[in-house]
């Protein structure tokens, strides 16, 4: 534990290096650490500042739930039947590549107000990993396993709930997991594009606003938040999938 | 029939009914016809033992009687009634564990009277009486083979099966846990009285633990002769030394070879030439 720790020191410590030399050598307009420390304390005293990274989190993680929420259920049955794969997954595969600006111009034209498309984007990052992990997942279940729910007086969808559901679960946490650091990335370009609030708005407005320290501010706060919200997941997974952190297996 | 078969026999249901069971696989050339023309009828509370090499089709049978797969001819009947799919009357015990990785061995067993909305009071007793209570709260892949053997028989029995499918299920077990298993599953039999398809390669296993023995030929799979068990229940381990249990042996061991052994001139194994098991086994810790 103390090595793990100190591992993650020399980690932070190393970029920390890393960023003061190349901003004292070959990049002298980036803001050194300590000029980022104190907008750091400028920001988290800053009521405006704290709003925003609410805003976001807040966007992530309904995004995030809306995902998931669609996307298990959709990818369950599709990786276990697979005549409705058939059905749905060359749509998804057609989507899935789309990169999530490209999206942006569809979204402003369909959907009203900044807010909506946000959280659309957003969910979209989320979304397919999500539903391709939980689709492989279901598809990985040994169909013996069903079988000897069948013989114990299970039916169809007892099947899916008791023997697909926790059988992809080790998958579906995977996705979750990618599916997390996606929405991330797809908020913030979001954010950026659209204006208004959240951290990806304070970062792309302190560029524009001429306050450079602000910019690595933003970009700090995101890392941060990502981190953290990751971390969240990965505690999810235990909770998820008892079976596989017993002893031994 | 035995004399300890159960005093009601669960009012006398579970009579299996084979009549000329064909299942074939694919089609034209590749066409592989694993059981032809298979004639069986086992009585409710009979204990019947299909012995036969390895792929000869005799898994095949006790599949189609589990109902997961369609006859491609014939018939298989559960007290009258075709069978169509797969029911909590016939429960199945399979070489590998299926224990559901993701749940408990409580939970496991629970799981038929649970999917059937019937009381699950008596799995802890259960779990006691077969000897694993204490790895009740434990997920089966931190169990040895022997004790998740042991959970599938008992998720098995807590859902009173009229019927008891078992595929080779001690046949990845050492010698003597398998022997251990065999007594249990015996005991098991008496308690519920369920009728019991037992398939197995193992000639002493077959003798040891049946009423009856339906030796099966290799591809196609047919039957080639029904042998009656004429030992005492309860049977204890000391009968695999009697004398009417060798000359069984024998008897079925002359059957078996009479086509391995004598047109492959193979050396006899204790149990017979094309035998041998290639598949993975689990080991027992």
């Amino acid at each position: 534990m103390i090595d793990d720790v100190r591992g993650r020191s020399v980690a932070v410590l190393g970029l920390l290096a890393v960023w003061w030399f190349v901003g004292g050598t070959v990049a002298a307009g980036l803001p050194t650490p300590p000029a980022v420390a104190v907008a750091f304390g400028d920001a988290l005293t800053d009521p405006s500042f704290a709003e925003s990274a609410a805003t976001s989190a807040a966007r992530v993680y309904v995004s995030f739930a809306v995902a998931a929420a669609l996307a298990i259920p959709i990818g369950l049955f599709a990786g276990w039947h697979g005549p409705f794969a058939d059905l749905t997954m060359p749509a998804v595969e057609l989507l899935r590549p789309v990169p999530p600006i490209a999206w942006v111009p569809a979204v402003i034209l369909l959907l009203p107000g900044t807010e909506p498309g946000i959280v659309f984007i957003t969910f979209l990052g989320a979304f397919f990993p999500i539903l391709l992990n939980a689709l492989e997942g279901a598809r990985g279940v040994d169909r013996e396993y069903a079988k000897a729910a069948r013989s114990l007086g299970a039916d169809a969808p007892a099947t899916v709930y008791h023997v697909a559901l926790p059988g992809a679960m080790p998958s579906i946490a995977t996705g979750l997991y990618v599916g997390m650091g996606l929405a991330w990335i797809n908020l913030v370009a979001a954010e950026m594009l659209a204006g208004g609030t959240g951290l990806g708005y304070v970062t792309w407005s302190a560029y524009t606003g001429g306050s450079y320290p602000y910019i690595v501010v933003g970009m700090l706060s995101i890392g941060i938040l990502g981190v953290l919200s990751s971390a969240a997941v990965r505690q999810l997974d235990r909770w998820l999938v008892p079976w596989s952190h017993g002893v031994g297996t | 029939m035995s004399s300890d078969t159960g005093a009601t026999a669960v009012g006398g249901r579970g009579r299996i009914e084979i009549d000329g069971l064909t299942k074939a696989y694919g089609s034209g050339g590749d066409r592989i016809v694993a059981v032809d023309g298979v004639d069986l009828t086992v009585e409710p509370g009979e204990f019947v033992a299909v012995l036969g090499p390895s792929g000869c089709g005799k898994s095949t049978i006790l599949e189609c009687v589990a109902g997961y797969f369609e006859p491609t001819a014939g018939s298989v009947r559960v007290d009258g009634e075709p069978v169509s799919g797969p029911g909590p009357d016939r429960g199945v015990v399979f070489q590998e564990n299926r224990l559901f990785p993701w749940k408990t061995v409580r939970e496991n067993v629970a799981f038929g009277p649970e999917m059937r909305g019937r009381p699950t009071d008596g799995v802890d007793g259960l779990l006691e009486r077969m000897g694993i209570a204490e790895f009740a709260d434990a997920y089966p892949g931190q169990l040895s083979g022997g004790m998740a053997q042991r959970a599938e028989l008992a998720r098995l029995l807590a859902n009173e099966p009229s019927i008891m499918l078992m595929d080779e299920p001690f046949s990845a077990l050492d010698a003597m846990t398998r022997e251990r298993m065999q007594v249990e599953s015996l005991s098991a039999w008496r308690e519920t009285a369920a009728t019991t398809l037992f398939v197995t390669h193992d000639v002493e296993e077959a003798i040891f633990l049946a009423d009856r023995v339906v030796v099966v030929s290799a591809r196609p799979g047919r039957v080639k002769t029904v042998v009656d068990v004429p030992l005492d229940r309860p049977r204890r381990h000391d009968v695999r030394t009697s004398e009417a249990f060798t000359s069984l042996k024998g008897e079925l061991l002359a059957s078996i070879h009479g086509e391995a052994g004598v047109e492959f001139a193979e050396p006899s194994s204790p149990q017979g030439g094309g035998d041998r098991r290639t598949g993975p086994r689990r080991p027992e810790p």
